[in-house]
C-alpha cells in the first residue's frame, strides 16, 4: 500500500511538471508566432496612422485612411508605376527562364546517369548557398574587366540585371521540379503510351499536370525571391532602372516613414496572398 | 464488344539481356488469339520482361516477336494497341475514372458519341457503374484494379497484358476478382497475357501457363499436365506440394531405387536425361496401420506430425526414405492416426512420375 | 491546345518525336539538358568568382597577398570580420531555439495550429525585407513596443532604456526573423519523416520530454537541422539589407564590402573581404549538400529515396 501511494504521489507531481512545461512550451510557440507576424502587422497598423512622425502607433485620431487618400498623389510623385513595371518584368521574365533552366536541369540529374552525380547536383544548386552580394559584385566586376580589357561595352542594363537573377534563382526550380520527379511513378508515363499517346502527348497531358506543383512552386518561389531582390539589383541594374526594392530602401534611408508603410501594406496584402494561394494549390513550403 | 483484331502473339527465340544479366533466354511460345496465357515463375524470372517486351518499353536482344504475324520490333509503344494493366494500376491520379478510360480511347479513334458510350459499358462491365466522376484516390484497391482493367480493355486491345494485377489485394478479393477477370476474358473473347508468381492463379485462371525460372522457359502446358506431370523437378516443386524421392532409375526401366533402399514401382515415357527423381503429391498418398498397407507402392514409418487443415489433415510421416507428407481428406468413417503411430504410406503406380532437373527434355 | 487543329497537332508532334528520337536517345543528349545551367553557372558564378580570386592576389601588375595582409592587420577589419562571424553565430543558435518548438507544433499540433504555423512562417518570407525591416525599426525604435515593454519588465530604465537599434542587436534581431523560416522548414520536412511511435515508445520506457527530444527527436532530426543551420548561417553571414538599415553605423562583412565598392572602389582590397565569405560559402555548400542527402532527398531534400 505504502509503495502504491508513493508512486501516486510522484506522479501526481511528475504530471505537475508536465503541466508547466506544457503552457511553457504553448506559450514559446505563440510567442515566436507572435514574433513571425509582429514587424509586419506594425507596418499595417502605421499606415492608418495619421499623424506621420512620432512613436506612437495608435496615436490620436488612429485609424485614419489619409495615406490611402492621398494614395495616387503619393505614388505619382514616387514614379512608384514605372518601379512596379521594372520589378514585375524583371521577375517573371526571370521566372520563365528559370524555369526553363531549371526544369530542364531537374530532369536531366533524375532521369539521366551520371558519374559523379552527386558532384553535379552540388554544382548546380550551389547559387543556393553562395551569398548574393558575392554574385553581384563578380559579374560586375567582370563585366566592367571585360570592358576595359577588349572594347565591348557591358553596361549594366536589363540584361545584366536578367543575368544576376537568374544566377540566383534557377536551382530552386531544380528543387522543386526534382522533387516532383524523383517521386514520379515511370509506370504512368508507360500506361500512357500504352494507351496510344506519343511521347510529347505523354509528357503534356501525363508528366507536366503531375509535376504540376512542382512547377508552381518553383515559379512562385523564383518570381517573389526576384520581385523583392535588393542588393543584386543595387549593383546589376544600372542608372536607368529603380525596382520596388530599390525605390523602398531608398526611401528608408530618406526617413519617409509613412510612405513606406502605405506602400509596404499594399506590396505586402498582394505577396502574401500570391503566397497563400499557392501554398494552398501547391504547398510550396514543401520545397524550402 | 468483340473484337475483330486477331491478337495472335509468338514469341521465338526472344532474348533480353540487361548487361550482364540475361533477364530473357530464348523464349519460344505461342499465345492463339482468344487464349489466357499465364506467365508463372518466382521473383526475377523474367515474366516483366516478357510483357514489357510485347508492349514495346523495351527492346528485345535477339529473337523475333510478332503480334499477328507483323514483326513488332519497330513499332512504337503507342501503336501497338496492347491493353496493359500495371501492378501498381498506374491510373493517372490527376483525372477521374472517366477520363482515365478517355484517354485512351481519344487516342484510338473512336469518336465523341462513341466515346461516352464505351466509357459506360466498360465501367458497368467491371461493376463500377456511377463512379465515373471519381478520383482515382478516392477509391479502394479493388475498385482501382477494375478501372485498371476497364481502362485496358476498353480500347479494344489486341492483346490484354496484365502484370501481377491482383498482387496488391488482399486474399478474399483477389479470389473474387480472379472469378470477375476470367469471366470478362472469356466474354471478351480477348487474348490474354497473364503475369502471376501464384500458382494457384495461374491453375484456376489459365488456359494454359507458361512456368519459367531464371529467364528459362520451364514448361508449357495446360494447369493439369503442369501439375500432373511436370517436365522438370523445378516445375514440381513450384506448383503444389510434392514428396521427392532421390534415387535411380533400375536398368529394367520400370523401377526406382531410392537413396534409402527402397525400390518403387514407376512409369516413364522415355528414359530421362539428367538426375531423375520420383515424386508423389501428397493427396495421392494414403495411410494404412503398419502392416496393412497394398498398393503399387509401399513405405513403412512413424507419423510425426499432424496438422488439421480443415477440409484435410496433413500427416509428416518419417520413413527411411525421409519425412513424407500425405494429405488425406477429412472423411467422418476415416480412422484417424496420430502421432506416434507405425503406418504404411501407401500409393498406386500412375501416381509416381520420374522427372529430372534438366529443363530441355521438358520443354 | 483546340485553337490548333488535329492534323497540324500530329504533324508537330511527330517531327517532335522524331527528333526525340535522333537525339534523345545519344549519349551526349543529357549534357545538352544540363548545358543552359552550366553555361550560367560557368558564365556568371564561377568565371567571375575566379576573377575576384584573382583581384584579390593582384597588385598592380603582378601577384601579391597585400589586400590580405592589409585586412588582417587592420584591428577594424578583423573587428568586422568576427562580429559578422559571431553575429552568424548567434542568428543561428536563436533561430535554432525558436524554430525547433515552432516546427515541432506544427508538425505535432492540430491541424490549424499547424496551418496557422505554417502561413505565419511562410508569409513574412515573401514580403520585401525592406518592408519587414522597417517593422523591426519601428518596434525595436526609441520609444517603440519593444523598448517600453522591457522597462516594463525592469530590463533598463526610463531614463536609459535598452538600445536595440543600430547595434549589433538590432541586425541579430532583424535576422533572426527573416532566417526563421529556413530553419523551421528543413526540420518540419524531417519531423513529419519521423513517426510519432517513436516518441510514444520512449515515453512508454520512461522517458521524459527531455528525454524524447534529446534521445529521439534530436538525432533522427538531425539532417533538418543541419541543413537549417547551414542556410541560416551563410544566410547571416552574407545579408545586406537588415545590417544596412537596423544596424546604422555597425558594420558587418557585407556592408562593409558594399561601401568598399561603392564608395571607394578598392577592388583589391573589398576582393580580400569577398574572398574570406567565398571561403566560408564554399565550405557551406559542401555541407549542405551531405546534410540534405541524410535526411533523404538527392535534390534538396524532398521526398523519397528511390
Ligand atoms: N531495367 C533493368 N536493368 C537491369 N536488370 C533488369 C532490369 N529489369 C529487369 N532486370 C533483371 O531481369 C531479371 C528479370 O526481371 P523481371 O522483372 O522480368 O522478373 P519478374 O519475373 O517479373 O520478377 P517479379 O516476380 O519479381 O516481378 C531480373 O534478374 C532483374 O534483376
Ligand atoms: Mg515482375
Amino acid at each position: 500500500m505504502a509503495t502504491a501511494s508513493e508512486e501516486s504521489d510522484g506522479s501526481r507531481l511528475s504530471a505537475g511538471v508536465g503541466a508547466v512545461a506544457d503552457w511553457a512550451y504553448r506559450l514559446l510557440v505563440y510567442g515566436v508566432l507572435l514574433f513571425t507576424v509582429a514587424p509586419l502587422v506594425v507596418v499595417v497598423l502605421l499606415s492608418f496612422r495619421p499623424n506621420p512622425y512620432g512613436n506612437s502607433v495608435f496615436s490620436a485620431g488612429w485609424p485614419s485612411t489619409t495615406w490611402y487618400a492621398n494614395l495616387p498623389d503619393l505614388l505619382a510623385s514616387l514614379g512608384f508605376a514605372s518601379s512596379l513595371i521594372a520589378s514585375l518584368k524583371i521577375a517573371v521574365v526571370t521566372t520563365i527562364l528559370s524555369l526553363l533552366i531549371g526544369g530542364l536541369a531537374a530532369y536531366a540529374i533524375v532521369r539521366k546517369e551520371f558519374s559523379y552525380s552527386s558532384l553535379l547536383e552540388t554544382v548546380l544548386i550551389s547559387p543556393l548557398v553562395y551569398p548574393w552580394l558575392l554574385m553581384s559584385l563578380a559579374i560586375l566586376m567582370t563585366a566592367s574587366y571585360l570592358s576595359g580589357a577588349f572594347d565591348v561595352r557591358i553596361s549594366m542594363s536589363f540584361s545584366t540585371l536578367l543575368a544576376g537573377h537568374v544566377l540566383f534563382t534557377f536551382p530552386y526550380p531544380i528543387r522543386t521540379i526534382g522533387a516532383g520527379l524523383q517521386n514520379y511513378d515511370d509506370e504512368l508515363d508507360e500506361a500512357a503510351r500504352n494507351l496510344g499517346a506519343t511521347r510529347l502527348d505523354t509528357v503534356w497531358n501525363v508528366t507536366l499536370p503531375l509535376l504540376r506543383p512542382g512547377i508552381i512552386s518553383g515559379a512562385a518561389f523564383v518570381f517573389i525571391l526576384s520581385f523583392n531582390q535588393y542588393i543584386i539589383s543595387l549593383f546589376l541594374s544600372g542608372t536607368s532602372i529603380q525596382t520596388v526594392p530599390l525605390l523602398m530602401f531608398n526611401l528608408i534611408k530618406a526617413q519617409s516613414p509613412p510612405q513606406i508603410a502605405v506602400l509596404g501594406t499594399m506590396l505586402m496584402a498582394g505577396m502574401v496572398a500570391l503566397t497563400i494561394v499557392v501554398e494552398y494549390v501547391a504547398g510550396m513550403s514543401r520545397y524550402i | 464488344m468483340s473484337t475483330d483484331s486477331q491478337g495472335r502473339v509468338e514469341y521465338a527465340d526472344v532474348v533480353k539481356e540487361y548487361g550482364d544479366v540475361t533477364a530473357v533466354k530464348e523464349a519460344s511460345f505461342t499465345v492463339e488469339p482468344g487464349e489466357f496465357v499465364a506467365l508463372l515463375g518466382p521473383s526475377g524470372a523474367g515474366k516483366t520482361t516478357l510483357l514489357r517486351i510485347l508492349a514495346g518499353f523495351e527492346e528485345t536482344s535477339g529473337g523475333r516477336l510478332t503480334l499477328d504475324g507483323r514483326d513488332v520490333d519497330a513499332v512504337p509503344p503507342h501503336e501497338r494497341n496492347t491493353g496493359m494493366v500495371f501492378q501498381s494500376y498506374a491510373l493517372f491520379p490527376h483525372m477521374t475514372v472517366r477520363e482515365n478510360i478517355e484517354f485512351g480511347l481519344k487516342r484510338n479513334g473512336f469518336d465523341g458519341d462513341e466515346i461516352d458510350e464505351r466509357v459506360e459499358t466498360v465501367l458497368s462491365m467491371v461493376d463500377l457503374a456511377g463512379y465515373g466522376d471519381r478520383k482515382p484516390a478516392n477509391l479502394s484497391g479493388g475498385q482501382q484494379q477494375r478501372v485498371a482493367t476497364a481502362r485496358a480493355v476498353a480500347i479494344e486491345p489486341r492483346v490484354l497484358l496484365m502484370d501481377e494485377p491482383l498482387g496488391a489485394l488482399d486474399k478474399k478479393l483477389r479470389d473474387q476478382l480472379q472469378v470477375e477477370l476470367t469471366d470478362l476474358q472469356s466474354d471478351l473473347g480477348i487474348t490474354t497475357l497473364y503475369v502471376t508468381h501464384n500458382q494457384s492463379e495461374a491453375l484456376t485462371m489459365a488456359d494454359r501457363i507458361v512456368v519459367m525460372s531464371q529467364g528459362r522457359i520451364e514448361q508449357i502446358g495446360t494447369p493439369t499436365e503442369i501439375y500432373d506431370a511436370p517436365a522438370t523437378r523445378f516445375v514440381a516443386e513450384f506448383i503444389g506440394d510434392a514428396n521427392f524421392f532421390e534415387g535411380d532409375l533400375d536398368a529394367d526401366g520400370e523401377s526406382f531405387t531410392t537413396a534409402g533402399g527402397t525400390t518403387l514401382d514407376v512409369t516413364y515415357d522415355s528414359a530421362p536425361a539428367g538426375t531423375p527423381c520420383a515424386f508423389v503429391r501428397p493427396e495421392r498418398m494414403d495411410l494404412a496401420p503398419r502392416g496393412e498397407g497394398d498398393g503399387a507402392n509401399v513405405v513403412a514409418g512413424t507419423v510425426e506430425n499432424v496438422r488439421f487443415v480443415g477440409s484435410t489433415t496433413q500427416y509428416y510421416v518419417s520413413t527411411v526414405d525421409g519425412r513424407l507428407l500425405v494429405e488425406r481428406q477429412n472423411q467422418r468413417v476415416d480412422a484417424a492416426f496420430a502421432e506416434g503411430d507405425a503406418v504404411d504410406v501407401t500409393w498406386a503406380l500412375a501416381d509416381t512420375r520420374v522427372v529430372t532437373d534438366d529443363p530441355a527434355d521438358g520443354a | 491546345m483546340s485553337i490548333m487543329s488535329k492534323r497540324f497537332r500530329e504533324g508537330v508532334s511527330k517531327r517532335l518525336t522524331t527528333m526525340l528520337g535522333t537525339y534523345g536517345g545519344s549519349r551526349h543528349a543529357k549534357w545538352l539538358l544540363l548545358a543552359p545551367a552550366l553555361l550560367v553557372l560557368v558564365g556568371l558564378l564561377y568565371a567571375p568568382t575566379a576573377f575576384i580570386l584573382q583581384e584579390s592576389v593582384r597588385v598592380g601588375s603582378h601577384l601579391g597577398l597585400t589586400h590580405y595582409a592589409s585586412v588582417v592587420v587592420s584591428g577594424y577589419y578583423r573587428s568586422v570580420a568576427l562580429r559578422t562571424l559571431g553575429i552568424g553565430l548567434l542568428v543561428t543558435l536563436l533561430t535554432f531555439a525558436l524554430g525547433f518548438p515552432l516546427a515541432y507544433a506544427a508538425v505535432r499540433g492540430g491541424r490549424l495550429l499547424g496551418g496557422a504555423i505554417v502561413v505565419a512562417t511562410l508569409a513574412p518570407l515573401s514580403v520585401d525585407l525592406v518592408i519587414r525591416t522597417y517593422g523591426w525599426y519601428i518596434l525595436l525604435g526609441q520609444g517603440g513596443p519593444v523598448p517600453k515593454l522591457l522597462v516594463a519588465l525592469r530590463v533598463g530604465t526610463v531614463e536609459s532604456p535598452p538600445q536595440l537599434l543600430f547595434n549589433t542587436a538590432g541586425i541579430v534581431v532583424g535576422l533572426t526573423h527573416v532566417l526563421l523560416p529556413f530553419m523551421v522548414f528543413p526540420i518540419m520536412t524531417v519531423l513529419h519523416t519521423i513517426p510519432r511511435e517513436y516518441e510514444e515508445a520512449a515515453r512508454n520506457l520512461g522517458a521524459n520530454r527531455l528525454g524524447v527530444f534529446a534521445h529521439v527527436l534530436l538525432p533522427l532530426a538531425l539532417p533538418g537541422i543541419a541543413a537549417g543551420m547551414l542556410l541560416v548561417f551563410t544566410n547571416s553571414i552574407a545579408a545586406y539589407v537588415t545590417p544596412a538599415i537596423l544596424g546604422g553605423s555597425t558594420q558587418t562583412l557585407a556592408t562593409e564590402i558594399t561601401s568598399i565598392f561603392t564608395t571607394t572602389n578598392d577592388w583589391g582590397l573589398g576582393s580580400a573581404l569577398a574572398v574570406l565569405l567565398v571561403v566560408v560559402a564554399v565550405c557551406i555548400i559542401v555541407g549542405y549538400q551531405r546534410a540534405m542527402e541524410a535526411a533523404g532527398g538527392a535534390i534538396g531534400g524532398t521526398g523519397g529515396e528511390r
